[in-house]
């Protein structure tokens, strides 16, 4: 009997959990709803909260000068955990809520692809501040991206490697996740384009643990004259580090992933003279972008990473749309496709047919412990 | 670049060797299997992180206190998750500390963020060149920290009343509460050991490569446990020599076959252990087998 | 009479969830609701088949993912790459997944315990390593992306409907037939050994093909939940079928009760309910996770339809404790 009952409490329990889940409308009448799903926890939270931090700072912007047509933004928060998974179970939530206009998100490709089926379906539109898998914007298009593909990025790290800096023997380390291998094949050709000569190509998973001695090793016997770092600034700064230790001081070189003040913090000595390009300069003079930096580094406590600069622009890009009369997921996506020299904080940003973008890169390089613009 | 290499592996491994050992030693006297060791060393490496930048302690009494404190640690965590289990079916301390090690990852990343930490230069960067290959003084001085505990341990174990103690519940928990032994007691100071072991080896490797962060217990966790199976799931030298074979084994396959399948050659490694050897190369005969 | 008295309302009970679950999507129109019931069905799946393994057989598997992963890549590759038909790859994969079951299962036979599930674990994670490594094959980390919707006689079903119901009847049939194998002499032969194995091999019965049988079916399982993954999702990548997620199925099964049908269940749908209930706590989410997970084990340690009084316990106990100095000497 007492068995039975409790047969009954528990399905009871899970019939209310079921409600329980799918009924939080997230939005009342007079508030316009973004969604934002990002790995909010495990190996990549520090670029989701750096998301939402950015996402935020867009956000109070807007409500502090009244909003749009006098409603104001609010953003809703999931986290994705860098799972496929759960990045799927979220986009579902966000197309069952009519509330949501539009989904900030996510970082990895990866999670972006899972849910990306389910926004196309839905309507939903799916704005990716760093996705840079060529596939990503094939699968619809509600499907965006504000992130210079690596296809674009590799040539001009290329060219600065090859052409200006004058290396010839190139040597790769990168992240085996779906960013750092189409890193390293898009560097990789364009360096054979150029006539470099690539010596070294070595990886590593990215739950492998800090410890690069056994790569940094191998790579030093092929004797590079520079070598490429196709990760995030955090494993690059602790590969800095422990070549400088292994008394390997070959320049190194690497793409917007690696920008950060982090990047200088954690590596400190390590890191001086290290190549970059990048969308995003936080001394770059224009107003928007003091204005993004200051205001960042004052809420936050931290200067904003290239990460948080692509996610703000995509929120504001969101915005712009809204401003620009859209009423509805369907007039959204419509009005965020055509738009075009959005004055961004990663530089002026034009959706072109495949909703991606062409974004200017800057070469810079680190010198005294700052950022400075490379000079030939 | 071989030597190279096998220095790489040696250094990497005594601190797979410590962790290790706490997992044998609460392994040896309670037959469990303790999930969130990792987790306590990340809380130790934290302890060390703090006292450090905080409170401008330098590296050694850091080092003391983070261990004392990954001590105490150690018996909570032995009060919540495992004794009140002790009848429960053998999954059941298992789960929970699995639940523990989510709870205590994630805490973490709410309390310091998600983040990584660094020190800048704690340790010293000098190295001494030895036959074409460098030894940084980092690398010495855990080799000698790792070396140093557990001469401690092995001290412990068995040149004192304690130690004596802990052997005798490993080998019959009954017969050792006959003897008059509190068993209560010891079950605690093997955790508090254990623990404190993990927790140094967590501030080494954040001194060593300055990194903390908070999933930093994961995979070291899982790879101490695999040096732990490799010397033998119950020996104390035996996860210390684990750790050694198993650091120089990664970081030369890592060399000569691929970086990408390095962990592959590890969890290799400990299948083949087990299939051939269940218990290790230290461990007792019968251990595995039906 | 009171037997009869009992059965029938069992069956009453059986029944109204029957009809609630038949009706469900047609009453919410929410597709949220309905996607999660989908993913709460595939776990059920998953947990069927770990619980014939570790729960009825007692041997303890850290690996599950594994499966799961190899069910999935086997049917998206069969469709993407060879163009098979859905109907035939979601068993495909099963089948595939079986293999492995019995390649796993054969070597490990004589092992138990605690060894036994280090190396599940690590062949959990070989298995992982090798779907990011083998890039000309899986394409690593960059995953299978565009995986086809399943089809019959040319029109194409994917809409919510036919997922829901199609898991459903995979559900009901899982059930069914995990049931009857609980039933019939290989289950009894599993739970023999489970309960003591010395003494069932006296008794005659082949312990070693039974086991390798409890984990080619229960791989079975695991590999029809992941092909239907693949193609639900029509995405995946190596990380989706990581320790975590062998963890999460190994914790649905011990949480609803080991050696409990409806316990795999509970199990399954509780999980996967739990954190979709937590999403409004960001960043608290795991942590509430992780304490209900410790939660209930610490109260009801048998899991929550599992059976008190586990005999299991004190025996294995003795074999297992060690001698923690043995070494020092050399011997």
């Amino acid at each position: 009997m007492i068995r039975k009952l409790g047969v009954l409490a528990m399905m009871l329990v899970l019939v209310l959990m079921v409600l329980g889940c799918g009924t939080s409308k997230t939005g009342q009448n007079d508030e316009i709803i973004l969604g934002l799903t990002a790995p909010m926890s495990g190996d990549y939270a520090e670029y989701g909260n750096s998301f939402k931090n950015a996402a935020e700072l867009a956000i109070d912007k807007v409500n502090k000068d009244g909003g749009i047509n006098g409603k104001k933004l609010k953003i809703v928060v999931s986290d994705s955990k860098n799972d496929p998974k759960e990045a799927a179970n979220i986009a579902q939530k966000y197309v069952s809520d009519p509330s949501i206009m539009a989904v900030i998100g996510d970082f990895t490709t990866t999670s972006s692809l899972a849910g990306a089926p389910i926004y196309q379906k839905g309507g939903l539109v799916q704005l990716s501040p760093t996705s840079s898998h060529p596939d990503f914007t094939k699968q619809g298009n509600y499907i965006f991206r504000n992130i210079a593909t690596q296809a674009k990025e590799g040539p001009v790290v290329a060219e600065y490697t090859v052409s200006d800096l004058n290396k010839k023997r190139v040597a790769i380390i990168y992240i085996k996740n779906d960013w750092g291998i189409v890193a390293q094949e898009n560097y990789q050709k364009a360096v054979e384009k150029l006539g470099g000569d690539v010596v070294a190509v070595e990886s590593f998973l990215p739950e492998q643990g800090k410890d690069y001695n056994a790569i940094i090793t191998k790579v030093k016997e092929q004797q590079p004259d520079i070598i490429f770092l196709g990760m995030m600034y955090t494993d690059a700064a602790l590969m800095a580090q422990q070549m400088r230790k292994q008394s390997m001081n070959v320049p190194l070189i690497g793409t917007s992933s690696l920008f950060s003040e982090e990047l200088i913090k954690l590596g400190g000595s390590a890191v001086e003279g290290l190549y970059l390009t990048c969308s995003f300069y936080p001394a770059d003079p224009r107003l928007e972008v003091q204005d993004f930096v200051a205001k960042y580094q004052e809420k936050y406590g931290k200067s904003p990473t290239m990460f948080a600069a692509q996610a703000y622009d995509a929120t504001g890009l969101i915005i712009e749309a809204l401003k620009g009369g859209a009423t509805d997921r369907s007039s959204l996506r419509d009005k965020l496709a055509s738009m075009k020299n959005y004055p961004g904080v990663t530089g002026m940003t034009s959706f072109d047919e495949n909703r991606d973008v062409d974004k200017g890169l800057l070469k810079l390089m680190v010198k005294d412990g700052k950022y400075t613009p490379y000079k030939l | 670049m071989l030597l190279q290499q096998i220095i790489n592996g040696l250094a990497q491994g005594s601190i797979y060797s410590l962790i290790g050992i706490g997992f044998a030693l609460i392994f040896g006297v309670l037959g469990l299997v303790h999930f969130a060791h990792g987790e306590v060393y990340m809380l130790g490496a934290f302890f060390g992180y703090i006292l450090i930048t905080a409170f401008h302690l330098d590296v050694f009494s850091a080092l003391s206190i983070a261990i004392i404190g990954s001590a105490l640690i150690g018996i909570m965590i032995e009060a919540v998750a495992f004794r009140p289990l002790r009848k429960a079916p053998d999954m059941a301390p298992m789960v929970c500390t699995l639940g523990l090690s989510i709870v205590l990852q994630n805490l973490a990343m709410l309390i310091w963020g998600s983040d990584t930490k660094s020190i800048p230069d704690v340790l010293e960067s000098s190295s001494i060149s030895l036959a074409g290959a460098q030894i940084s003084g980092a690398q010495i001085i855990i080799f000698g920290v790792a070396i140093a505990l557990m001469l401690a341990l092995q001290f412990i174990l068995y040149r004192s009343k304690m130690g004596r103690a802990i052997r005798a519940t490993a080998q019959n928990k009954e017969a050792a509460a006959l003897m008059g032994v509190n068993i209560n007691q010891i079950i605690s100071a093997t955790f508090a050991i254990g623990s404190g072991l993990g927790g140094a080896a967590g501030v080494l490797v954040g001194i060593y490569y300055n990194a903390f962060f908070p999933m930093m217990g994961f995979m070291a966790g899982l790879k101490a446990f695999t040096a732990t199976v490799l010397g033998g799931l119950t020996s104390v030298p035996g996860a210390m020599v684990g750790g050694l074979i198993l650091g120089v084994v990664e970081n030369l396959g890592a060399a000569y076959i691929s970086s990408g399948y390095r962990d592959l050659i590890a969890f290799a490694i400990l299948i083949l252990v087990l299939l051939i050897k269940p218990s290790g190369i230290f461990g007792r005969g019968f251990q595995g087998k039906v | 009479m009171m037997l009869n008295k009992f059965n029938m309302s069992r069956k009453l009970i059986y029944g109204i969830i029957l009809v609630a679950v038949l009706i469900l999507p047609l009453v919410i129109n929410n597709d949220y609701i309905i996607r999660i019931a989908v993913v709460a069905g595939g776990y059920i799946i998953l947990s069927l088949g770990l619980n014939l393994v570790t729960g009825y057989t007692g041997q303890f598997c850290l690996g599950w993912a594994a499966f799961y992963g190899i069910g999935a890549y086997t049917s998206a590759l069969l469709t993407l790459k060879l163009q098979w038909s859905f109907w035939l790859a979601l068993p495909m994969g099963g089948i595939v997944a079986a293999l492995f079951g019995v390649l796993l299962g054969i070597p490990t036979m004589r092992l138990r315990d605690i060894y036994l599930a280090i190396t599940t674990l690590g062949f959990g994670e070989i298995i992982r390593l090798i779907l990011m490594n083998w890039t000309d094959l899986t394409r690593g980390a960059m995953g299978l992306p565009g995986i086809p919707a399943p089809s019959l006689f040319g029109t194409s079903l994917d809409n919510k409907y036919f997922y829901y119901y199609f898991m459903v009847v995979l559900v009901i049939v899982g059930i069914g037939a995990m049931v009857r194998i609980i039933d019939s002499r290989l289950g009894r032969a599993l739970v023999a050994i489970r309960e003591d194995e010395l003494a069932a091999k006296n008794m005659g019965i082949d312990t070693v093909q039974y086991k390798v049988i409890a984990f080619a079916i229960g791989a079975f399982y695991a590999g029809i939940a992941g092909s239907f993954y693949a193609h639900y999702t029509t995405f995946i990548d190596p990380h989706t079928f990581s320790f975590s997620e062998s963890i999460v199925i190994l914790a649905m099964v011990v949480l609803g009760g080991m050696g409990s049908i409806s316990g795999s269940v509970v199990g399954a749908i509780l999980l996967t309910l739990l954190p979709e209930l937590l999403r409004d706590m960001a960043e608290y989410r795991m942590i509430v996770y992780g304490l209900i997970m410790m939660i209930v084990v610490l109260i009801r340690p048998q899991g929550i339809m599992g059976k008190k009084n586990d005999s299991r316990k004190k025996k294995s106990k003795a074999t297992k404790q060690g001698d923690v100095t043995h070494g020092v000497a050399g011997g």
